[in-house]
């Protein structure tokens, strides 16, 4: 059987600065995973990540990828420590 | 301190202009990122976690103090105004911007600065013995040597994409200041004996390093003529580079090469390697070496009292100078002066990171007190190597008004701890709390200086940039099913009893490690025959069954042990 899909948003750094970003609506990047658009299908991720590819090529954004994401109480969050601490802007400590 | 010839200064400000016509033409879209990555890896800027890092090159960790001001004006500048001194005597800027980089090199070009080869699989910067030129148990100055391999090492272009990164060290002291045993090589300057008698050489040690495959280097020449140091490492480079491996990453490095053939066949093949060589080709001619010495000639210091009365008093009148006295300032091969030792390891601080403000700080201090020399040391500290015992105390307070007077050095506060998860991309758990956690538990200095001498070192990841197989405890990161976990090693040393530490058990989360640690400090301090045995001499006499059983329990008896497998 399939493996059921798991939500997931594209992030990626900006080119010129290296912060971390969010694919979102309107071809926009931010640095608000609440704010990303959520795949829920591997199709949906597919044209993410097809998007993001464009942005790569028009030296928006490097190092493009996708990450699991939880959406139980509403926003998108990241499942993985490494994420939880990309997503929150800076270092723990 | 060596000073940049007219070759080095075009040298650099040409990589710079490079760089900078890479980074435009990457941003106009003219270099794809895949063409572009190796171009700015060659210059020292990684893409992490947050943003761009930029890893700076010290010359075996040697600073001026217009340098390490320039490093704080470019970390204000174009960064957030701290960097972190790493185990490899670099400094790390976190926050830096693509887009900014370029200014960033050229600024540190003005001071004879660059990033080149702090990355990639070539020769790192060659890292030494940080009392180097001032240590009482010195035979010869390191710095000379280790210059001599940064040109040699500098664009070599045999050496430039070698199977994986090479990491040389060298001491000229007795006591092993530099970890030289967990080196790619090793160097260690000695007294020649019997035939060699008279003269100095060194002792080549071949093969130690972290990282998942643990190693303590081993012996590959016994006295090397120093003469005959260049032509020598040249053709061990070229064993190396021709029977590395380049199938595995993870098996690249020479220790995996030098472990597979046994030192013998690995020797039998340098030395064969080296019979072919063309010495006088390679090796550095005798007025070529007294040229860079110069650069490094002792300091002409005035004779000054091995003893300070005010420096007396203070020290009866003030506990904290006094155990910063004890702590961290070390005697000094010249009568009346002493090597100061600087912490950046304020419990509950982050281990290694200094402000731009500290950082000119300590610049003022050294321009004032210390000949405007500084040294960066691989525990991620700094060092003033040459102040004079009478100014001792204006040092100290100065430095307390800096938050940097932690009289710590080499005690269980003075962790080492990579940048862990908390920037690194390659890390799997944070590294940084769970030293500020440790730190503030032990943050009573009475306690430390009674735990006395011990090595604590924290990875974030098997690639061990933490130097935990090397800590007296060492604790590694794991990443168990999701979430961050602890493995604590004990017994590891990174000095002339190199060893690599034993796992304990089975790891901790974050939340548990303080308690580990004070137990395993409980079972020391109840354990230790005098309070002057050591954490690792009293580890070594017990042996890890108290340690384990303190943290896990004892043993159950066989009939109550379940079979494997059930």
């Amino acid at each position: 059987m399939a493996k059921p899909f798991s939500p997931q948003v594209v992030t990626a750094n900006r080119l010129r600065v290296g912060d971390v970003v969010y694919l979102s609506a309107d071809d926009a990047w931010v640095h608000d995973i609440a704010r990303a658009i959520v795949a829920r299908d591997a199709q949906q991720l597919a044209a993410l990540e097809a998007q993001a590819e464009r942005a790569v090529a028009s030296q928006l954004v490097v190092g493009v990828y996708a990450i699991d994401v939880d959406e139980n109480g509403g926003a998108a969050k990241p499942l993985s420590v490494k994420e939880h601490i990309r997503a929150s802007g800076g270092p723990t400590i | 301190m060596y000073r940049y010839d007219e070759f080095d200064h075009a040298f650099v400000t040409s990589r710079v202009a490079q760089f900078r016509d890479q980074v435009a033409r990457r941003l106009a879209g003219d270099l794809t990122e895949d063409q572009f990555k190796p171009l700015r890896l060659q210059n020292g800027l990684y893409l992490q976690l947050h943003a761009y890092m930029l890893r700076i090159a010290i010359p075996y960790g040697v600073l001026s103090s217009r340098q390490l001001r320039q490093l704080a004006m470019i970390a204000r500048t174009w960064d957030r105004g701290f960097g972190h001194f790493t185990t490899r005597q670099n400094i790390q800027l976190n926050w830096t911007k693509l887009e900014d980089a370029p200014a960033m090199l050229a600024a540190l070009a003005e001071v004879e600065m660059h990033c080149i080869q702090t990355s990639g699989n070539c020769i790192r910067n060659t890292t030494a013995d940080p009392y180097a030129g001032v240590a009482p148990d010195e035979i010869e100055d390191p710095r000379v040597w280790a210059e001599v391999i940064r040109q040699w090492s500098s664009i070599h272009p045999e050496f430039l994409f070698l199977p994986r990164k090479f990491k040389i060290a060298l001491t000229g002291a007795a006591e092993d200041r530099a970890a030289i045993a967990f080196h790619d090589i090793g160097l260690r300057m000695v007294k020649g004996r019997g035939d060699n008698a008279g003269q100095i050489g060194f002792q080549v040690f071949v093969g130690g390093g972290q990282g998942r495959t643990p190693y303590v280097a081993l012996l590959l020449n016994d006295f090397l003529p120093r003469e005959h140091l260049l032509s020598f490492l040249e053709a061990a480079m070229r064993v190396y580079n021709l029977h590395g491996r380049r199938d595995n990453i993870y098996k690249a490095r020479i220790k995996i090469l030098v472990n597979a053939l046994g030192a013998d066949e690995f020797r039998r093949q340098v030395m064969a390697e080296w019979a072919k060589i063309e010495k006088p080709s390679i090796d550095l001619p005798a007025e070529e070496y007294q040229r860079i010495a110069k650069y490094f000639a002792p300091l002409q210091l005035a004779t000054l009292p091995n003893d300070d009365a005010a420096v007396a008093k203070r020290r009866a009148s003030d506990a904290g100078f006094a155990r910063w006295l004890r702590n961290n300032v070390m005697a000094h091969k010249v009568a009346g002066y002493r090597i100061v030792n600087i912490s950046f390891k304020e419990p509950g601080k982050v281990p290694g990171d200094a402000s731009s403000a500290q950082m000119e700080a300590v610049a003022a201090l050294a321009e004032q007190y210390g000949h405007d020399e500084i040294r960066v040391t691989y525990q991620q500290n700094l060092v003033l190597p040459t102040v004079a015992l009478k100014d001792v105390v204006a040092v100290y307070d100065a430095l307390v008004e800096n938050g940097l007077a932690t009289g710590n050095t080499e005690l269980i506060t003075d962790i080492i701890a990579c940048p862990g998860l908390d920037y690194c991309s390659l890390a799997n758990a944070r590294a940084i709390p769970v030293a500020q956690a440790i730190a503030l538990r032990f943050a009573n200095p009475a306690v430390v200086d009674d735990i006395g001498p011990l090595r604590l070192n924290i990875s974030g990841c098997i690639n061990a940039c933490g130097h935990h197989h090397s800590g007296n405890i060492g604790i590694l990161g794991v990443d168990k099913k999701g979430t961050e976990h602890y493995q604590i090693t004990l017994g590891g040393s990174p000095k002339d009893d190199a060893e690599i530490g034993g796992i304990l058990g089975p790891s901790f989360p974050a939340e548990e490690v303080p308690d580990a640690i004070e137990t395993i400090v409980g079972v020391y301090k109840a354990g230790r025959t005098s309070a002057s045995e050591t954490f690792l001499a009293a580890y070594r006499r017990m042996g890890a069954k108290p340690f384990k059983e303190a943290l896990y329990g004892a043993p159950k008896p066989a009939a109550q042990r379940i079979p494997e497998g059930v």
